[in-house]
């Protein structure tokens, strides 16, 4: 624990919005023309293989811009001090929820091409699963889920741009902070900190009926209960990843303005770390628990996905998800290295959508097979929507939340 | 530089300056800090200690009496019969587990979180953890019946080439809780060696300050002693932080192995965690509202520390809820008639749901305490309420030792046909070691906080004037 309060006034330049390479927003632009011109093929000519590559990237890209409603969540809930330099870049990622809500419209399309239960004449032995999978209940819930995240997104966002604007014009921002409490050392929640405490709890309730909804589905009869807590830990990785990938790749050009410091990319690095090993212990016990009970109706899950083929993506989804981010970023050193940091980032955000790809697709390819034409122009199709909605973000607000009151003390590492 | 405006640059607002709330007092001396924590080791133990004490210990020997008879009459003497094998041996082993896991949550993780907070409660916290750990060993031993024969659990080269079954979750557990037992005391030993020090230095007689004098292994608190002591103390709490997770997962796994109803969920493993972070950190809060209170140590373990204590209770509980609402959606869910029946259904006419069935009040007594009773500490005010938190946080402990009954103990007596439905029923034998455990807890805590400084006094100093943004204390003024 050192002390750097000889530093804890910086001064803070606004880096004022992003200006990225004209040729980055048309390259999304056109990812998303062609991509979605694929897509609309893909559902023409082949619509069990597109609605299955759609539920993928759809699904991929979902994750991943939830991942910032929840990592601006948990600093506020948390009164985190260390996040607020790179707040504003998890606040870019829940710009495409609105998108995301689009999509979910389109998804509600695709149901019978998905799922058993949607075709017509399928039968749950039971009235009552019968009901709750109705095709028409299952699209309102999706549609409330994502409404009641992209709204959550909406305010957190709202928050924070307010705050930069009382700040240019030279108000105070101390309101919008935790308050001492008159009575003792302790802080008052801020408004923020109960909103996001709300949002955390139904966040945990919403995406775990969402991953039994979307996902666990595919297969109606098959079940697990540590089911949402891995796609939770999934996007809890690959949200860390993300971050930092932006990160790296904005401060070398120079757009963070010098406020994003070593220490958080250590610290980005080292949450990176610890929670690609909740991942795989999530990953591990789940799987370890259907193995040792062995009962048929259980291991059948696992079984199509670790033989024909689809054994080799598992291992892969090991490597990319735990085996290297643990390996490399375990030395203390690497951890400033952009390079390296660079390296696991891509890694652990390719193997959240190869995670997805395994879970998805052996149930209509029971041999390997490797991504159609049709899935990669969906991929292509929701990266460019997803890019054009985040760089859109970045290129009209400030880079980094210059509002906060505590960024300075972020900026100098007080929290050390 | 590629800014489509050019920077703006615009002097941080000074009213905008957010000052971190100090964790202390202001006016607290580093001499002071020593004095006030170290002062009632030297005094005589006054009477509430005397009576504390004598109550332990005569539940502890209540306890080893009863011991001694059951491993002399043997394990028939208990509850235990079929289909219920495992009784409240094996729930008072998962009690006790999951209560040690606040002491490694608030050493190991806590510490890697930068959490200056967790000083003033870690020393405690840690030495309740030993104790916890050293409660939940018994039971395992006691009930393999057979307990001269323990060391049959470790694997050894022998002449009959016999070897344990290293695939069966019990095996794990003797290395998963050897283990903790083992990195838990030497952190705890550890953290204390600069206060050993000071309490040698303290300490008048000559006895006293030759005894601490050898626990502190010659500690002369140099600049290299603290380098030394801060490297391993890192590294300890890298070791540790993965035992929180690895422990009570494993522990979890003598149960979520098995094909029984209610045991074979896959959410198992985390859920446990955090319902034994949930309970350790209610026994926490449990004992620091009395020793801050007996001690006079209200300007270390602050209001605010316990509030935080309680926000943790909130936040674990309302994890445990989630994996009980996720375990009763998933029963609906299933296709799996028996594990649907153990929750709504009528099995074969006879009721026995979970909400109603015989067992109903356990699970009635677990659904208060740990999920809907927390809640409370939404509420600041009752997060900032001692006497509040104190009830709350013994409920969550008696809610916590039924969730595991609960867990044990139903799920065995209602398997899959009618024919083998039982219904357990503790005997004073049962009640008995149990009461013993909580005595030879106590027992060890009331000597810990008589003979050892029950806060980390280094650690203390060492965050002391840091929030107000003087310079640290230096390596030398720790020691003070």
């Amino acid at each position: 624990m050192s002390s750097l309060h000889e530093t804890a006034v910086v001064k803070i330049e606004d880096p004022g919005p992003a200006r990225f390479a004209p040729g980055l927003r048309r390259g999304f632009l056109l990812a998303a023309v062609a991509g979605l011109a694929l897509t609309a093929l893909g559902i023409w000519r082949s619509p069990q293989e597109a609605w299955n590559g759609y539920l993928v990237s759809y699904l991929y890209f979902l994750i991943l811009s939830l991942s910032g409603v929840f990592l601006v969540a948990l600093e506020y809930v948390t009164g985190a001090t260390w996040s607020v330099a790179f707040r504003r870049l998890a606040e870019a990622l829940t710009r495409y929820l609105p998108i995301a809500f689009l999509a979910t419209i389109v998804f509600v399309f695709g149901f019978r091409h998905l799922y058993p239960w949607a075709q017509p004449g399928y039968h749950f032995a039971r009235a009552a699963k019968q009901a709750w999978y109705n095709p028409g209940l299952v699209s309102a819930r999706a549609l409330i889920y994502v409404g009641l995240w992209m709204l959550f997104g909406w305010l957190f966002v709202r928050r924070s741009l307010r705050m930069d604007e009382a700040w240019r014009r030279g108000e105070s921002t101390a309101r919008w902070l935790p308050r001492r409490h008159p009575g003792g050392f302790g802080k008052l929640p801020s408004a923020a900190g109960r909103l996001s405490a709300g949002f955390i709890v139904l966040f945990a309730a919403t995406f775990t009926l969402a991953s039994f909804d979307w996902v666990m589905s595919l297969d109606p009869r098959w079940n697990t209960t540590m089911f949402g807590v891995y796609l939770f830990a999934g996007l809890f990785e690959a949200g860390w990843a993300l971050v930092l990938l932006m990160a790296v790749l904005m401060r070398r050009r120079g757009m963070l303005g010098g406020l994003l410091r070593d220490h958080q990319y250590v610290d980005l690095s080292r949450m990176l770390h610890a929670f690609s090993i909740f991942m795989v212990y999530i990953g591990f016990e789940q799987y370890l628990l259907i193995w040792y009970a062995n009962y048929p109706s259980e291991t059948i899950f696992y079984h199509q996905r670790i033989t024909n083929g689809w054994g080799w993506v598992f291992l892969f989804l090991m490597f990319a998800k735990w085996v290297f981010p643990f390996t490399v970023l375990l030395n203390q050193k690497v951890r400033k290295n952009e390079r390296v940091l660079l390296a696991m980032a891509w890694l652990v955000l390719i193997g959240e959508w190869v995670d997805l790809y395994w879970l998805v697709m052996p149930r209509i390819h029971a041999h390997f097979y490797f991504p159609s034409w049709i899935t990669l122009g969906e991929l292509l199709a929701f990266l460019g929507l997803f890019g054009l909605a985040v760089t859109g973000f970045l290129s009209r607000h400030s880079t980094v939340a210059v509002g906060d009151p505590r960024l300075s003390h972020s900026v100098a590492g007080d929290y050390l | 530089m590629s800014l489509e405006h050019p920077a703006t640059t615009i002097e941080r607002h000074p009213m905008a300056l957010v000052e971190e709330p100090p964790l202390y007092r202001a006016d607290l001396t580093l001499s002071q800090v020593t004095r006030d924590i170290v002062a009632p080791l030297d005094r005589r133990p006054n009477g509430w200690w005397w009576l504390a004490f004598l109550i332990s210990v005569t539940l502890l020997g209540v306890g080893a009496i009863t011991v001694v008879w059951q491993l002399r009459a043997g394990l028939g003497i208990l509850g235990l019969t079929w289909p219920t094998m495992w009784g409240t041996y094996i729930t008072n082993f998962v009690f006790w587990i999951g209560i040690g896991h606040a002491g490694t949550l608030i050493s190991a993780i806590l510490f890697l979180f930068r959490q200056r907070w967790r000083t003033a409660i870690n020393r405690a916290a840690e030495a309740m953890t030993i104790f916890a750990v050293i409660c939940a060993g018994l039971f395992p031993l006691l009930h393999i019946g057979r307990t001269l024969l323990a060391y049959w659990l470790i694997p050894y080269p022998n002449f009959r080439h016999l070897w344990v079954n290293f695939r069966s979750p019990l095996i794990w557990d003797v290395f998963a809780v050897s283990t903790y037992a083992t990195i838990s005391l030497l952190f705890w030993y550890q953290g204390m060696i600069p206060d050993l020090a000071t309490v040698r230095d303290h300490k008048q007689g000559r006895i006293a300050k030759k005894i601490y004098g050898i626990f502190a292994m010659n500690w002369r608190g140099t600049a290299r002693d603290w380098n030394h002591y801060e490297s391993a103390y890192g590294m300890l709490a890298a070791i540790a932080t993965p035992l929180v997770l690895s422990v009570h997962s494993n522990v979890s796994m003598d149960f979520a192995v098995a094909t029984a109803p209610g045991w074979h969920s896959t959410i198992f493993p985390p859920y446990f965690v955090a319902g034994a972070i949930f309970s350790g950190f209610a026994m926490v809060v449990t004992l620091m509202a009395i020793v801050r209170k007996v001690y006079n140590l209200e300007d270390y373990v602050t209001l605010d520390h316990m509030e935080l204590m309680c926000k943790i209770i909130l936040v674990t509980s309302l994890m445990v809820s989630y994996a009980y609402a996720t375990e009763m959606f998933s029963a609906w869910y299933s296709t799996d008639l028996y594990e649907r029946n153990r929750f709504y259904g009528v099995h074969f006419g006879l009721t026995h749901t979970f909400f109603t069935g015989p067992y109903a009040y356990a699970a009635w007594i677990m659904l208060a305490c740990n999920c809907f009773i927390p809640q409370l500490f939404w509420f600041r005010r009752l997060r900032r309420s001692l006497p509040m938190m104190f009830l709350i946080s013994l409920g969550v402990n008696l809610g916590m030792w039924f969730e595991r009954y609960t867990i044990v103990v139903s799920s065995q007596a209602r398997q899959f046909l009618p024919s083998s439905f039982g219904y357990f029923r503790p005997t004073r034998f049962d009640y008995a070691v149990l009461a013993g455990s909580f005595g030879l807890f106590f027992t060890l805590f009331l000597l810990f906080v008589r003979f050892v400084p029950v806060i980390a006094v280094a650690e203390v100093k060492a965050v002391l004037r840091q929030p107000v943004g003087e310079p640290a204390v230096t390596l030398e003024e720790r020691h003070a």
